[in-house]
């Protein structure tokens, strides 16, 4: 199931638009049935367009790919639902309680490859993201979608086995792009989260203020040798080339230390999250998994920055286990094109 | 003598705020003497601070190093005035003429080096950039200053004999820096050419639409891959070797030309010229004193934007003579401190 946004959010339901929810169980419609018609475009009911799955498609949870019965979010909804859903009053009620799992991630949503039909044009009012669900620079603009509650829908790619029209969308064959409603093609991760921030309303997550806006770039611009180097460590087998790698890790991340205690504040752009945070924690989010915890050790208040990222709602509602980030490298590493299907 | 702008420009002299004007010569001030005090702030008369140099330190014209008698400006100031200025009133329609010469890339001032004082605060109404004379990083910051009529001063700095108080204005060390006169310090040449686009009035060189703005922002990602190829190409002894290095440069012009044939326009931005041709140009600049003119004959739109570029009033007030950069692209591979400044 996902949200169309058709609301305008009156329904006082958790779920951003465009969120697919989790799914809930073809049991749940085999017992209560369709949703009644009046409740449909009505404001108190449900959101006039919610799509469903039909019966016997039912499937993991998308909020934590792999872990379905590990997802918190459906235990919670078990648990409120001892009281199982025997109508769709309740159900609404469940929804407004926000216990649907939302994964814009499309978690769900296998990649597709060489030799798949080209997707038909963008909807009205959406917007589309080429993604691969495990792409720390395609995780920024899933972010910010999520962060700006823009309607959207994610397409994923499979990188090690591209479809010719990918090339199309994008020449040089990488995500993230953006495609819109019209056609118009956005690449390059940095571009693409500025341009959200600039075409859509709501919270900016760009300073207005020149100077400050130039700080979060400059910030951007030292933390630019972490990507590479992380790639290098997670490729690298060779124990001695590994401790060098880290070490110039260590330095990097000294330097981002200074800048957050230089500040005084909890985030990179003051004391609330805001674009630059937003662009920097994907490889924030993958130093457990590549066992590279120790490299904050000396870093105290990015420590703090990152359980503070770790409770962030947007930040929360996208975050990758461990294992199941560890099952996608094995996986990549060994060139294996499953790799970023991996969980599903 | 330079210009601080406090006319606001209304005495109709050609000079931009903050430009160094030739020097007509101690000659002049001996000749004609100090201006008549009734001119000092008046609209009709010189610009109020125009400040003077002491006689006795006339040296070459500022707007091409190392060719004092060859500065087309310069010369048509001596036809002129072979009615030779006489009178202030005289020399005032010189000026007005503008037979000065604008040298706002700093080509009088020395470089700061290693054991030089710190300059003090930035006065109140301008803007600083920290710069090098040859440094194409830099000429993006001093064509954007001047494209927006921005009143600043340029210290240029030995960037093989670094002062160590830069290192507080840069941590990298590197130009262009900008410091307000607040103290805030921007660093990065795209960040500090966006920077000044937000922060002063005037003619927007980004354009409002967010989408129109990610299309620059993608053909300056696609322009990256330029200036490392030249400077490896520069660096080259063996000219052999460097078939190689052409066809890459060569294929990353054809990807600018595509850029240029799709769009249609002259520019690429539009038809008119905007930030995205500012950032690019100086590499351009270098084409014919690295003899890689060829690399562009089989890229006509490119070759009638480069054309098209030196027209332009603000990059023709910024040129480079082809031999001086060869000269000191000579001292900077030999890691000479005084390439730096080459021509003075």
């Amino acid at each position: 199931m996902y949200c169309k946004g058709a609301c305008s959010g009156n329904i006082g339901c958790d779920l951003p638009p465009g969120a697919q929810a989790a799914v809930v169980g073809s049991s749940f419609l085999e017992r209560v049935g369709n949703p009644p018609a009046r409740w449909v475009g009505s404001p108190k009911g449900l959101c006039a367009q919610i799509s469903f799955q039909r019966p016997g498609s039912a499937g993991p949870c998308a909020h934590s790919p792999g872990r379905a019965d590990g997802c918190p979010s459906l235990a919670l909804l078990r648990k409120i639902g001892e009281a199982r859903p025997t109508s769709w009053l309740n159900f609404k009620l469940h929804w407004e309680l926000g216990l649907c799992c939302a994964a814009m991630s499309g978690g769900t949503v296998r990649s597709l490859g060489k030799g798949s039909a080209p997707p038909g044009p963008v909807p009205e009012g959406l917007i589309r993201v080429y993604s691969m669900r495990f792409c720390p620079y395609a995780k920024r603009t899933l972010l910010v979608l999520r962060a700006k509650g823009i309607r959207h829908e994610v397409i994923n790619i499979n990188l090690k086995n591209k479809p010719e029209w990918f090339f199309k969308k994008n020449p040089s064959g990488l995500v993230p792009v953006l495609e819109t409603s019209q056609g118009q093609l956005i690449c390059e991760s940095a571009i693409t989260c500025e341009y959200l921030d600039e075409a859509y309303p709501g919270k900016k997550l760009l300073p207005g203020d020149p100077y400050e806006k130039a700080c979060q770039k400059m910030v951007l611009e030292s933390f630019s040798k972490v990507p590479p180097l992380i790639l290098k460590i997670l490729r690298t087998q060779n124990k001695e080339d590994c401790s060098g790698l880290k070490e110039e890790l260590h330095k990097e991340i000294t330097k981002l230390e200074e800048v957050l205690t230089d500040k005084k504040t909890t985030f990179f752009g003051g004391n609330s999250l805001s674009m630059i945070d937003y662009l920097i924690w994907p490889w924030f989010e993958r130093l457990e998994a590549l066992e590279l915890n120790e490299c904050v050790d000396h870093a105290p208040t990015l420590k703090l920055w990152m359980a503070a990222m770790k409770k962030d709602p947007t930040v929360s509602s996208l975050l990758t286990d461990v294992k199941t980030f560890q099952g996608f490298f094995n996986l990549y590493l060994q060139n294996n094109p499953e790799a970023y299907d991996y969980g599903l």
